[in-house]
C-alpha cells in the first residue's frame, strides 16, 4: 500500500492491480491530506493529455451536487481517477443507475462509494414536504429514508432538527446502496463476485471529513 | 456578479487549468467554516460522469462556488433538471453550463446502438435526438455538441422555472464542449 503514488495517473495496469479495499483506502488517504491541507502536488496539464484517449478511474462516486463538496478536491484526487455521478440528495434513478454501471462494467471502477453529506439542502426539502416544480418528484425519491428514521416524543420532525436531517441523509445512503444492488442486476453481478464493492459514506461538511459507514 | 462577469471567471479559471496555473484557492477549513450556514454558487455545471472531465478542476474552482450536476451524456431527466431548479430557485445561480465532451463514452455508445440492458439503454436513450438531428455517419463531436445544445433546450422546455427565469433574464443556459486533449472549454 505504502508504494501506490498517489499522485500517478491510473492507466489499465495501474487499475487492473488495485482491489476495492485498496481503492476505498486510496479515497480515505485522500480524504486525510484534505482535511489537513496537504493535498498532493499535481501535474494536471500532463493528466490531461495522458488521459486523452481514455480513463481507468479507480472509484465511482455518487454524491449530492452541493456545491461544498466537490469530490475530487475532498477526496485529493486528479483527473481520470473518479467516475462521479452527482445529483441533488444523491439518490439512483435508471439514468444514475446506467452511469454507474458505465463506471463499473465498461470503465473498471473497483468501487462505488455513494456519498451522503450534512445539512444537505435536498434531504431537508424532504424533511419538510417541500412542493416546486419537478423538485417534488425528486424529492419523493428521498422520503422513504424519511419516513424510516425515528424521532423521539416532541422531538422536530423537519430541517429544524439537525439531528433528524443528518439521520435522514445517512439513511438514505443506506437505502440508496440497496436500490443499487435490487434495481441493477449488473452491479448485483459484480458486487456478488467480490469484483466491485460498494459503499456508504457521509461528508461533514464543517469538518471536511468523509466517514465510511 | 453578472451573468458576464459569472461567464468571464469560468473562462479565465480554464485558462488557469490549461496553463497548468490553478489558483487553488477557498478550499481550505477557512472556507468551510464561512459555507457551514449554507450556499450561494453563481453557476451550475451539468456534466458528464467521465473521470476525466471534472468541473471544479476544469474551472478551478473552490467550495461553494458552482453547483455540479454529473451524469453519463450531461443528459437532461426529471432528477437532473429538478436538480438545476433547485439551484436557480433557491440558491440564486445565475449561469448554467451544459458541458460535453470530446470522445464522450456515453455518446459514443448511443451512436453504436445495441442492447446494453435496462439502465444503460433508458440513459442512452435521452441521446437518441441528437443522433437523429447531426445524420447518418456524423461525427462524434458533432453529436456531443448537439447534445448539449438539445440538451440546453430540454431544460427550457421541462422546466417553468428554469424558463422563467431565463425569460426574465436573470439565467442564461450555455452549451459548452471540454476538449479531453488540451483541458479548454469552449462555449458554444
Ligand atoms: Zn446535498
Ligand atoms: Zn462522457
Amino acid at each position: 500500500m505504502e508504494n501506490l503514488n498517489v499522485a500517478t495517473t491510473q492507466t489499465a495496469e495501474t487499475q487492473a492491480a488495485l482491489t476495492a479495499d485498496m481503492a476505498i483506502h486510496l479515497l480515505k488517504d485522500g480524504n486525510a491530506r484534505f482535511v489537513s491541507q496537504q493535498p498532493i502536488e499535481r501535474d494536471l496539464s500532463a493528466q490531461v493529455e495522458q488521459t486523452a484517449t481514455g480513463q481507468y478511474p479507480f472509484a465511482a462516486v455518487l454524491s449530492c451536487i452541493d456545491s461544498r463538496i466537490p469530490t475530487e478536491v475532498i477526496f485529493d484526487q486528479g483527473i481520470g481517477d473518479i467516475f462521479n455521478a452527482r445529483i441533488a440528495g444523491n439518490f439512483v434513478n435508471e439514468d444514475i443507475l446506467g452511469s454507474l454501471e458505465f463506471a463499473c462494467k465498461l470503465a473498471g471502477s473497483k468501487v462505488i462509494v455513494v456519498m451522503g453529506h450534512t445539512s444537505c439542502g435536498a434531504v431537508k426539502g424532504a424533511c419538510d414536504h417541500a412542493k416546486l416544480g419537478n423538485l417534488t418528484q425528486m424529492l419523493d425519491k428521498i422520503m422513504p429514508a424519511v419516513d424510516s428514521v425515528q424521532t423521539a416524543e416532541g422531538e422536530a420532525r423537519n430541517s429544524s432538527n439537525p439531528r433528524f436531517v443528518n439521520e435522514v441523509a445517512a439513511r438514505n445512503v443506506e437505502l440508496t446502496i440497496e436500490k443499487i444492488k435490487s434495481e441493477s442486476p449488473v452491479l448485483n453481478e459484480l458486487f456478488e463476485a467480490g469484483t466491485i464493492n460498494i459503499v456508504g459514506a457521509m461528508y461533514d461538511v464543517k469538518s471536511g471529513k468523509v466517514s465510511f459507514i | 456578479m453578472t451573468i458576464s462577469e459569472i461567464l468571464d471567471r469560468l473562462k479565465t479559471g480554464n485558462d488557469r487549468f490549461v496553463a497548468d496555473q490553478k489558483d487553488g484557492k477557498l478550499q481550505d477549513s477557512a472556507r468551510r467554516t464561512e459555507l457551514v450556514s449554507g450556499q450561494a454558487p453563481y453557476a451550475i455545471i451539468l456534466s458528464c460522469a467521465d473521470s476525466r472531465v471534472v468541473p471544479e478542476l476544469a474551472f478551478d474552482t473552490g467550495l461553494g462556488e458552482i453547483f455540479v450536476v454529473r451524469v453519463a451524456g450531461n443528459v437532461a431527466n426529471s432528477s437532473s433538471i429538478a436538480s438545476i431548479e433547485y439551484a436557480v430557485a433557491h440558491c440564486g445561480s445565475s449561469v448554467i453550463v451544459v458541458l460535453g465532451h470530446q470522445s464522450c463514452g456515453a455518446v459514443t455508445a448511443a451512436v453504436a446502438g445495441g442492447n446494453n440492458g435496462y439502465n444503460i439503454n433508458h440513459l442512452l436513450a435521452h441521446i437518441a435526438p441528437a443522433i437523429d438531428a447531426c445524420g447518418e455517419g456524423a461525427a462524434i463531436a458533432d453529436v456531443v455538441k448537439k447534445n448539449a445544445e438539445l440538451t440546453a433546450g430540454d431544460l427550457m422546455s421541462r422546466s417553468s422555472i428554469i424558463s422563467d427565469a431565463v425569460n426574465k433574464g436573470s439565467v442564461k443556459i450555455v452549451p459548452a464542449y471540454y476538449n479531453l486533449d488540451s483541458g479548454k472549454v469552449d462555449f458554444l
